[in-house]
């Protein structure tokens, strides 16, 4: 099962096309990049792929099994959303314990951010170091494919780097699609981008085509590369 | 092994997602019973309602995101509302037959 197949993803609210027949593909050891205006549906998207949101159509299917709702993508793919979902009032040590398969729990347990945090519970903790946790409990789980929708959100930029570099270790061994509102991020990560606009996905080459889509404007372009 | 492994850390998170709503909602429905003077199977009645409003209310409505704490572990809304009905009828049997 390497490769995540999206296809004929179609989303309307209330006469308002969001998503038109959106086809994206994500192998194992890829990390895909979606980017795209403030409500242009990057956050749909992820969330039809994993299957918290109706879609009109939608046809997805790692290898040769075909994901229709939450429970067929069962240790297939997992999502972070963007805000904050471990549960309150237990600690991050029960959670990581609860969360991750023994063989994964090693690893996070172990490391040197989680560390000082795993007798504090999810309440107790800044909204980084919960991005932290969180991250590292999707990254860590069985899942092949991980959705990650906005990872840095009140990440320092210390950490954000550390993240980066992170799953850029770990990439080969699962696939990635990342959205993240500043598009370096993204960038920086991905080995391919897609941008979203209009309900439509269109892939890439070439970073100056983000200008003529009226993502980016020449000067920002320019500053970002200085 | 694995997949009894695997079965128990599901259970357990069941378990840790109905931990709240068990304990609020036996609260309730003891601080009612009690003011009412109602029998064990009335509480248990009780107890089945004030649940499925815990758990409206504390997941679906105030903490909506939490729930993806299990879809990530493969658990579907429609399980843990399965789970909250299950425990609720579970209970009402016990305490009828006191």
């Amino acid at each position: 099962m390497n490769k995540l197949h999206i296809d004929s993803i179609t989303k309307s609210y209330n006469n308002n096309v969001i998503l038109s027949d959106v086809f994206i593909s994500c192998k194992k050891g890829e990390i895909k990049g979606l980017i795209g205006r403030n409500g242009s549906g990057k956050t749909t998207l992820l969330k039809i792929v994993f299957g918290t949101e109706k879609a009109d159509t939608k046809f997805i299917k790692i290898g040769n099994k075909i994901i229709r709702n939450i429970s067929d993508g069962r240790n297939l793919i997992n999502y972070l959303p963007q805000d904050n979902f471990l549960p309150n009032n237990i600690s991050i040590k029960s959670i990581i314990h609860l969360f991750l398969q023994k063989e994964n729990r090693k690893i996070v347990l172990e490391n040197e951010y989680v560390k000082p945090l795993l007798n504090k519970k999810n309440q107790d903790l800044s909204t980084g170091e919960k991005r932290i946790i969180e991250i590292l409990l999707v990254i860590h789980s069985r899942a092949e494919f991980i959705l990650l929708d906005e990872p840095f959100n009140g990440i320092s930029p210390i950490m954000r780097a550390y993240i980066i570099k992170y799953i850029r270790k770990l990439k080969s061994s699962k696939g990635y699609i990342i959205t993240d509102h500043d598009y370096e991020n993204v960038i920086n990560l991905a080995d391919s981008i897609v941008y979203l606009q209009d309900g439509f996905l269109k892939e890439i080459k070439d970073e100056n085509e983000l200008i003529d889509l009226g993502y980016l404007t020449k000067n920002y372009l320019q500053k970002s590369r200085e | 092994m694995y997949n009894f492994d695997n079965r128990l850390r599901i259970f357990k998170n069941m378990l840790l997602f109905q931990r709240r709503i068990f304990f609020t909602s036996y609260f309730l429905a003891l601080t009612l019973a009690l003011l009412i003077k109602a029998s064990p199977k009335i509480i248990g009645i009780f107890y089945l309602m004030i649940a499925l409003f815990v758990h409206l209310f504390s997941y679906d409505i105030l903490n909506k995101n939490k729930y993806y704490y299990y879809f990530n572990l493969g658990i579907s809304k429609t399980k843990l509302w399965v789970s909250t009905i299950l425990i609720g009828f579970i209970n009402l049997f016990i305490l009828s037959l006191i």
